[in-house]
């Protein structure tokens, strides 16, 4: 199952449920930072498992990677990228100190990451049960801040696991000037991935 | 006197926000637990006011901690608090015998609201 294989009709109720997703975790943000965040439209895409180190290494820099699997109607796996500099501006935010502050991740820096990430992926989680019908909730989520070449490594043992295809949502969240942009990887079993593009063809037809 | 409150989250940086909102607003946090077993003892030993547990925690999930506990203590006042808001969820942990459902990220007149109408009960 490649992306080119997708019809129109499925990739605009791809693009719609990436954008009920990236609404619900925009809102999630703004809540937890009290501040107000303003969200582009994602780019929602279906990519070959064997892309996904690639856009996982176009980040040159540390990152943190918040990882956990996907239980229930969607069988998965998710990963949340998000660069070490956006993660520090955040977690200031987020713990209301002066910005420039956090240099470090502390126990409490990568509690606060996990929770992020958790209700992020919870939020694409939560739309997609309301958009197509599929109920699933993900595990106790683990972080790992590395580079990029590390990351892919950690998790590449986990990869070989899921279906041959996988969801790329990049985010385009903006909190004033400052860019959070975030990559989410959704990888479905092979049975899950059916699962949901038929879930989205039933929900086309009876729309 | 002050009520007691448990919390019990895997995140130590969600039990630091509900701490938060709760100390300030007169409530006493008597424990927090990461994990859902030591939530279940906790309770047991300490028997709150109000126990506010996470939904996905390691070793027993929050809605297990909660059929758990309402088979000892059928009047608990227990409050899932979870990022996962899917509508079949939140009707599985009312079923258990959770008295209300706050989902993640909060907001601070939601939690008091949800805990006060609790109490008031």
């Amino acid at each position: 199952m490649q992306n080119e294989k997708l019809t129109d009709m499925q990739r605009d109720a791809l693009k719609e449920l990436g954008n009920i997703g990236a609404g619900s975790a925009a809102t999630a943000l703004s809540q937890l930072l009290g501040k107000d965040i303003k969200l582009n439209v994602p780019d929602v895409t279906i990519i070959p498992i064997e892309k996904v180190n690639e856009k996982i290494a176009k980040h040159q820099q540390i990152i943190a990677a918040v990882y956990l699997r996907i239980y229930g109607e969607i069988q998965a796996r998710a990963l949340l990228i998000l660069p070490q500099d956006k993660i520090f501006y955040i977690i200031d935010l987020l713990m209301k100190k002066k910005l420039g502050t956090t240099r470090e991740f502390g126990e409490n820096e990568q509690s606060a990451i996990k929770e992020i990430g958790n209700i992020i992926i919870s939020s694409y989680l939560n739309a997609l049960a309301k958009f197509i019908g599929l109920n699933s909730v993900p595990s106790v989520p683990a972080l790992a801040v590395d580079m990029a070449d590390a990351i892919i490594q950690t998790i590449s043992a986990e990869l070989a696991e899921v279906g041959p295809d996988a969801f790329l949502i990049e985010n385009e969240m903006v909190e004033k000037e400052t860019d959070l942009s975030t990559t989410l990887l959704i990888l479905p079993e092979m049975t899950s991935m059916k699962k949901i593009l038929k879930a989205l063809n039933d929900t086309i037809k009876g729309s | 006197m002050s009520k007691k409150v448990l919390l019990a989250d895997d995140a130590s940086f969600m039990r630091m926000m509900l701490r938060n909102i709760l100390e300030p607003a007169g409530f006493t946090i008597v424990g927090e637990a990461s994990n859902g077993r030591e939530a279940i003892e906790l309770y047991k030993k300490l028997k709150p006011d109000v126990f506010i547990t996470d939904m996905i925690m390691p070793e027993i999930g929050g809605i297990d901690v909660v059929r758990e506990l309402i088979k000892e203590f059928p009047d608990a006042n227990i409050i899932i608090c979870s990022a996962i808001g899917q509508q079949t969820l939140v009707i599985e942990a009312i079923q258990a015998g959770a008295k209300d459902y706050i989902v993640k990220p909060f907001e601070q007149a939601n939690v008091l609201e949800t805990i006060n109408k609790i109490i008031e009960k």
